[in-house]
């Protein structure tokens, strides 16, 4: 279960995860998910747990930890908040990573989209297809003919 | 951590959005290219190839509108074109092959697309090259990028500061060490500056280190406050920073002697903790440091074969005196301004050629390999080839390239370069051209190469002493108070040119050059011309180019949409607006002068567009007004009911 602050101002949430873990978080906290935002506004009764059906338990505690950071405001200085954005995403491993970005997208919680996408984007950078692809661990789904078109477009063009 | 295992293409089948966001982070059509290349689905999701290879926002030109609002270090009413470079090093896919082997190469993007090929630390031009480099043969990794400006003068740097993606400013380090921006612009004394840790930081020639606070352009912080040399003579060097961003170091490399024999380096790695430049015995032998005109940086050793580490390798004027001259330069290095020189560190040794200690790396730098020029298609010389390169030490660059360009045309070339015939002609036009321009600063490197060049650096030492101690007054001051004052900048400006008037030819020499560029008006149209290039010159498209209107001038403006533009320019602007309302919306760049810029280019293209309505246009004239188009949508113009409709 997830820590709680002490604050009076600030309701409780409870969010369900699709395994059915339950967290209780401050509505400051789970707002910045547009999602759950919007869900909130369609509810009827705030106490009974709001699904957050794609999502495991697992992730979602990582998606919280995010937000919470992210929630309380002029503790950090930006440069502070960026260091430690950058230390959570280098703590995860690729498949965290992948349900964090899946997860990120479908809670639309913009920061954590970002700063999960440009994470991936840099290891992209400077890596060969064939490279990309090992990392990933994706399958080239190209066809033989395909694969020779494509390795000849878009050559570097010199000019004097 | 227990999260369940995801399918074993699932990175493949991420969602199209999110496919769609992380192609729109990488900055360079080489990595769009890449990624599209892993999967279809990749392939289909992400963003359409950029046009510019290098960088997705430059190259970039910036009108001039009058010589009022002209930064300090473009003494030309062409555009400012900022554009990017980067040094690569290519190697085989496949190492098997023995013909074919690792190279370093500069690429420089002046028309977007289009790659111009330069020695990686010289930046001397290539003049024998294929039209196109299929880059699937061969393993590219970047080793650098830096900026520069095209028609611009002594510049030493130019780092890029957007803080949107939409705006494109930059810092630019120039002339005695003055560091400005496009819009605002200061007088201090530094040596270097450079992006580190997310900060820009800059040393004085004392060797202090800065914090710079780029938005208000002040000094935010000291970060060393002890000095590490006196750094007052016109015969010291510019220090140069390097930072090693596989390690996140920060390095000063010295180079202590401006006599010819004994060169030394040092090399000083900053110490965060305790606040100062650590003097290094070794920064290792697995790194190598290079200095170039517009880039340093280090490298892994093992990519250098024969190279045994720890060392610096240079160009000549990579440190440049203060005096701006450079004669021990030009007597270490025998005038061959391709060669490269090295120094080991911590050997006490003195500077080598690198063609003597490691012949096999300074292969790797020039000239071109053979498998590289064979391919070349006959070597069409440029027509543009006025520019004098800025991000780099001054005219004398462009002075080493014209005469490396004669020397090759009389000589041949090691590797073959240059032995078309054709190529010769079409590069005497060139040459002579170049000479025109650049007569006055031939005749003083003539100067230089002559016997008494000696007694001549010493008198001019003595005039330099007297301006430069002057210099360091204001230098030492690095006060607020000098920072602060912002309004300073123009009549400070005029009385620093003044002042270094008396002190070196240099600027007698660009004074000339600018003349010469507003007498003779055909240089203007050059800007953007791409003679050879026939491409998509679409009929459609048929704008003149800007080439007459270059020469509408009037110094009285009006307000219009808040920005203030030439009055002879406000009726198009108002019939524009009548049609197609505000040009202006939230995409556009919020500066001023740029909005006003961008207006008028605008309003100068409709009206040469009605002017020669019917009239043919030629493929550079097209690819003029392509470029045109293509830098208002850049800046956030609303230009789509110019382009026409499909």
């Amino acid at each position: 279960m997830a820590s709680t602050s002490t604050s009076t101002l600030s309701r409780k949430l409870i969010l369900k995860s699709s395994d059915g873990e339950k967290f209780e978080v401050d509505e400051n906290v789970a707002m910045q998910s547009q999602t759950i935002k919007h869900m909130i506004e369609d509810l009827d009764d705030i106490n009974s747990p709001i699904p957050v059906s794609i999502v495991t338990g697992t992730i979602l505690s990582k998606v919280i930890e995010y937000c919470k950071k992210h929630a309380t405001e002029d503790s950090d200085s930006d440069e502070q908040l960026k260091q430690w954005d950058k230390e959570y995403a280098n703590n995860m491993d690729l498949n965290t990573l992948y349900y964090l970005l899946l997860a990120a997208n479908y809670m639309e919680i913009k920061g954590l989209l970002e700063l999960i996408t440009q994470c991936v984007a840099d290891m992209i950078k400077g890596k060969s297809p064939e490279e990309i692809r090992a990392h990933f661990n994706i399958k080239n789904d190209f066809t033989p003919q395909e694969e020779a078109n494509i390795r000849n477009e878009n050559p570097w063009a010199f000019e004097n | 951590m227990s999260s369940s295992r995801p399918r074993h293409d699932s990175w493949s089948n991420l969602p199209g959005p999110i496919i769609h966001k992380i192609s729109k982070l990488l900055k360079t059509q080489d990595q769009t290219l890449r990624f599209k290349r892993v999967c279809r689905k990749w392939r289909k999701c992400s963003l359409p190839l950029p046009v510019n290879i290098l960088s997705p926002n430059l190259p970039l030109s910036i009108p001039i509108s009058s010589s009022s609002d002209t930064p300090p270090f473009h003494l030309s009413n062409r555009p400012l074109v900022p554009q990017v470079s980067s040094v690569y090093l290519i190697t085989p896919s496949q190492p098997s092959s023995a013909s074919i082997k690792s190279w370093m190469i500069k690429v420089q993007e002046s028309n977007p697309g289009k790659l111009r090929l330069r020695h990686p630390l010289t930046a001397k031009r290539v003049t024998k090259f294929p039209s196109t480099l299929n880059l699937n043969r061969f393993r590219v990794s970047e080793l650098a990028q830096g900026y520069n400006f095209k028609y611009s003068d002594c510049v030493h740097k130019v780092l890029l500061c957007s803080t949107s993606p939409s705006f494109v400013e930059f810092l630019v380090l120039y002339h005695k060490g003055n560091l400005g921006k496009l819009t605002s612009w200061h007088i201090i004394y530094l040596d270097d500056v450079v992006e580190f840790k997310k900060m820009y930081c800059a040393i004085d020639r004392k060797g202090r280190l800065y914090r710079l606070d780029t938005e208000a352009m002040t000094v935010a912080g000291v970060l060393v406050t002890e000095p590490i040399c006196w750094g007052g003579r016109p015969t010291d060097r510019r220090k140069r920073l390097v930072v090693d961003f596989t390690s996140g170091e920060l390095y000063l490399v010295l180079r202590d002697q401006w006599r010819a024999k004994n060169s030394r380096f040092t090399v000083y790695k900053f110490n965060e903790q305790c606040k100062r430049w650590d003097v290094l015995e070794s920064f290792g032998n697995e790194r190598v440091i290079f200095v170039g005109i517009d880039h340093s940086f280090f490298a892994k050793t093992e990519d250098f074969p024969g190279c045994k580490g720890n060392c610096i390798v240079f160009a000549a004027n990579c440190f440049t005196q203060y005096s701006g001259r450079d004669n021990p330069d030009g007597r270490l290095f025998g005038y061959e301004d391709d060669e490269v020189g090295v120094y080991r560190l911590g050997r006490g040794d003195n500077f080598r050629l690198l063609s003597s200690l490691y012949p096999e790396f300074s292969k790797m730098i020039w000239p071109p390999p053979t498998w590289f020029a064979c391919q070349g298609q006959g070597s069409k010389c440029s027509d543009d080839d006025i520019e004098s390169e800025s991000g780099s030490t001054s005219q004398e660059n462009t002075d080493e390239e014209t005469s490396s360009s004669i020397k090759s045309l009389s000589d041949g070339h090691a590797e073959g370069m240059l032995t078309d015939s054709s190529g010769e002609s079409s590069s005497d036009d060139e040459k002579d051209e170049e000479m025109q321009l650049d007569s006055p600063s031939q005749s003083s490197k003539a100067d230089d190469n002559s016997g008494t060049a000696e007694s001549e650096e010493e008198d001019e030492e003595e005039i330099q002493r007297s301006s430069s101690s002057e210099q360091c007054d204001v230098q030492t001051n690095l006060s607020d108070e000098a920072m602060k004052n912002d309004l300073l900048y123009v009549p400070l400006l005029t009385s620093e040119y003044e002042l270094n008037n008396t002190g070196t030819s240099k600027m007698n020499n660009l004074k000339n050059a600018e003349d010469l560029d507003s007498s003779t008006p055909n240089f203007q149209g050059q800007d953007f011309s791409t003679e050879k290039v026939s491409n998509n010159a679409n009929s459609t498209h048929s704008t003149p180019t800007l080439v007459p209107l270059a020469c509408i001038n009037c110094s009285s403006t009006v307000k219009f949409e808040g920005v203030d533009i030439k009055v002879e320019l406000l009726p198009t602007l108002e019939s524009i607006w009548v049609k197609h309302g505000s040009l202006f919306s939230e995409a556009t760049v919020s500066n001023k002068r740029i909005r006003a810029c961008a207006l008028e280019l605008l309003a100068k293209l409709i009206i040469s567009l009605k002017i020669t309505k019917g009239r043919s246009l030629t493929d550079s004239q097209a690819d003029d007004i392509k470029s045109a188009m293509f830098d208002l949508q850049r800046v956030g113009l609303k230009v789509d009911w110019l382009t026409p409709s499909r």
